[in-house]
């Protein structure tokens, strides 16, 4: 295998904190941690190269260090990057993280990284880049890049690598079925009394980490000359659900217009969502999509205008990736309408 | 509450024209007279006909339209309380002795459901290295497989219903009529007082989840439809004795996985051994936050202070938003001091990552057992033979399916009684 190395600064012995801003080289003597790279390589392995780069010059110019890094790799023509390990350094870990998931977008490199667990480049980049786990610094960099050769051997060789707990990486987050050691009263019961006792368990189904969303800014209370739109999630589609909003996890919105309705007409719609009981929504869709009541505020003044359309689309599983992509896609449609507020209404 | 089931080992189905008997002319040998069967079901005339199929394990074969899988069971003392409340009066049960035909399940047909529908598969592992047993335990059964036809204008609920009573007929008449010697085994279920040093474990039953709310005579809990019910406390014997039913419409539970409990066996298994098996809550998944408020509160309530547990096992129903009644009531335990287990199907759809695993996220909430998660898929293997509800193309089944596990009897019991997991790779 022709291996490339990327390090940061520090471990590229360029310097310390004062050369973080170092832009990207290669480097063709053995550094740092290549060094103990060299010792762990098989005969028809080859280091190829060393590729050095400021932590704060990737973190500021991510675009131009990414391109250079990336030609550099390119004309090595390597099999696999190995990128630090960054073990808790926060911008190492991004850097690390960044040019991995790169390396294997564009140049269809096999790339492996490690870090810590706290590192925040963990969880940026678990789901696209196999980052092995490592201690918490350079005490364990043997380990380290024991690891980080044999999770890149399997990958250049095509092999499907073991669970992350027994391979030793964090998970990419890619759900496969198995069939358990025992029936899942059994293991559940065990997690149970582990639990009660003390002992170490670990759960099937690891909590998921989210952060809380930004609230919006600052809360519109007057909406008298505002555009507000309608929007749901509830799968409320004209009859014949002309676009196909799918029935659950939709992958995309609808847009329908209600111009000049006052109300919304049960037989001029059906519900494309299976996830809850829409015999009252089919018997009056103004339930979910209260048009007879916004025309009212409409009326009264207390709401500027109305869109002319309503936007709909069908959560039920979706996932948050794709919510978010609609989320955006839905946004950025309502401002180019020049739409002010939204009333989102759920299930 | 002492109950006795009375075993008896069913290793063959054939069909006879004498009496239905077992152990005739060879041990574990079923005859069943079908003519006298079909005069059973059809005494409830929302049935016009019916005919049966039979299925053994290893066949190369696939049911389809599968619509509740039920043990032959008939109780012997005191007799004439087959599920009481659906199939007979409301009465006491959960005590006494049942007869068992283990080894078999009768598994009835949806006459009109698009198929595939649900799948037995005798013979497919689904999951690479794994064999069809490994999948499912309707895989290691004889099936008796009963597709009944529908008299005109029976359909929706009504349709269920008679589905639903065909199929508690079909079990009853069978356990009650079968010419039987001894048994082959006695199990006993009482749970006998034990030492304070054992933990005190309680198991929290999500019934149902009225997502799809249950109608007017559909029975669930002593034939009660459990539409408003407030949580409450039951005695294992009675969910495993007939009392709870489960509702109509599939998802992840037939009536075979309440009578063959996986959470209640596990921990019948382990009373006076490594815990105190303390009871069994029972609630519904509700739709009014009010209720899910109230229900969270009063079922919390009953695993601290009525029973006292020191931990809880926890298990859903239906589909995903049940997964935030079950987790309300967890975290509310874990805040008393009571330590949870979950038993969770995770709901997801392609594309999903381990973001979505949970709708809920509650660091009290730490110890989760999958049973695996509807983006996942099975590979089927092609078969020879193909049960199913007859006026349907069915060339498409004999070739090899990719399914979801949902789709596969067995593949996700939300009770516990499967293997099947999602593993994160």
């Amino acid at each position: 295998m022709r291996i490339i190395l990327y390090l940061n600064q520090f471990f590229g012995q360029l310097g310390g904190e004062e050369v973080a801003d170092a832009p990207p080289r290669l480097v063709t003597e053995v550094v740092g941690p290549g060094r103990a790279l060299a010792t762990l390589l098989q005969p028809d392995d080859q280091l190829v190269g060393t590729l050095v780069c400021g932590d704060s010059y990737f973190a500021d110019h991510t675009e131009a260090a990414s391109a250079t890094c990336l030609e550099l790799i390119r004309t090595l023509q390597p099999d696999l990057l190995l990128a630090g390990p960054a073990f808790n350094a926060g911008r190492y870990g991004i850097a690390c993280g960044e040019l991995c998931r790169r390396a294997t977008a564009q140049l269809g490199i096999q790339a492996v990284t490690g870090m810590f667990e706290e590192n925040p480049g963990v969880e940026l980049y678990r789901h696209d880049v196999t980052i092995v786990r490592t201690g918490h610094n350079a005490v364990a960099m043997r380990q380290a890049l024991e690891l980080m050769l044999r999770l890149g051997r399997d990958l250049v060789a095509e092999r499907p690598l073991d669970a992350p707990a027994v391979a030793g990486y964090y998970p990419h987050g890619i759900l496969r079925p198995a069939i358990g050691r025992a029936v899942a009263a059994r293991r559940a019961t065990d997690m149970l009394l582990a639990k009660l006792s003390g002992q170490s368990f670990e759960t099937e189904v690891p909590l998921p980490k989210m952060d809380a969303p930004p609230p919006a800014p600052s809360p519109l209370v007057d909406l008298r000359n505002k555009v507000v739109a309608l929007v749901t999630d509830g799968g409320l589609v004209p009859a014949g659900n002309p676009d196909n909003i799918e029935s659950s996890a939709a992958t995309h919105f609808g847009v329908y217009s209600i111009e000049g309705l006052d109300r919304l007409a049960p037989e001029d719609y059906e519900v494309s969502h299976g996830g809850y009981d829409n015999r009252y929504v089919k018997a009056d869709p103004n339930r979910l999509v209260p048009l007879d009541a916004a025309r009212q505020l409409e009326r009264e003044g207390r709401l500027g205008k109305l869109y002319d359309k309503y936007v709909v689309t069908t959560g039920l599983s979706n996932p948050l990736q794709n919510s978010r992509r609609l989320g955006r896609e839905i946004a950025d449609h309502l401002k180019q309408a020049g739409v002010d507020a939204v009333i989102l209404t759920s299930t | 509450m002492r109950l006795t089931l009375q075993v008896h080992h069913v290793s063959s189905l054939d069909w006879s024209s004498g009496p239905t008997a077992l152990g005739d002319g060879a041990i574990g040998r079923l005859l069943i007279n079908r003519a006298d069967l079909a005069a059973e079901l059809l005494r409830d005339r929302r049935l016009t006909g019916v005919h049966f199929e039979l299925v053994q394990p290893g066949e190369s074969c696939r049911i389809l339209a599968v619509s509740d899988i039920v043990e032959p069971r008939a109780k012997l003392e005191p007799a004439g309380r087959d599920f009481p409340g659906a199939l007979t009066g409301v009465q006491a049960v959960g005590f006494g002795t049942t007869r068992v035909l283990r080894g078999m399940a009768v598994t009835v047909l949806h006459p009109n459901e698009r198929l595939p529908g649900h799948i037995v598969d005798m013979r497919s592992g689904g999951v690479p290295g794994h064999s069809a047993t490994d999948l499912s335990r309707f895989a290691r059964l004889h099936h008796l497989v009963v597709v009944p036809q529908l008299a005109e204008g029976v359909l929706g609920d009504e349709a269920e219903n008679a589905l639903r009573m065909a199929t508690l007929r079909a079990s009853a008449w069978l356990a009650r009529t079968v010419e039987v010697g001894q048994p082959d085994a006695r199990e006993e279920f009482t749970l006998q007082p034990v030492s304070n040093d054992l933990p005190r474990v309680a198991y929290v039953y999500q019934l149902h989840s009225h997502q799809r709310p249950t109608v007017p005579g559909e029975p669930l809990l002593y034939g009660d439809n459990c539409r408003h019910l407030l949580p409450t406390i039951l005695h294992p014997n009675e969910v495993l004795d007939g009392a709870v039913l489960r509702a109509y419409g599939y998802f992840n539970m037939e009536t075979y996985g309440i009578q063959n409990h996986g959470v209640i066996s596990d921990l019948y298994a382990r009373h006076a051994i490594d815990l105190n098996f303390v009871g069994v809550v029972v609630y519904v998944a509700n739709q009014l936050a009010a209720e899910r408020e109230r229900a969270t509160l009063i079922a919390s309530n009953l695993v601290r202070y009525t029973l006292q547990a020191d931990g809880a096992v926890f298990t859903k129903s239906g589909g995903g938003a049940p997964n935030v009644d079950m987790a309300l009531i967890a975290d509310r335990c874990e805040s008393l001091g009571v330590k949870t287990s979950l038993i969770l199907w995770e709901t997801g759809a392609p594309g999903a990552s381990d973001q979505d695993a949970t709708l809920f996220n509650w660091p009290s909430l730490d110890a989760i057992v999958s049973i695996g998660a509807s983006q996942l898929r099975l590979d089927l293997d092609p078969v020879e033979r193909v049960v199913a509800p007859d006026h349907q193309s069915l060339a498409p089944f004999y070739a090899p399916m990719h399914v979801g596990p949902t789709q596969m009897c067995g593949a996700t019991d939300h009770l516990g009684a499967g293997t099947l997991m999602g593993v994160r790779y």
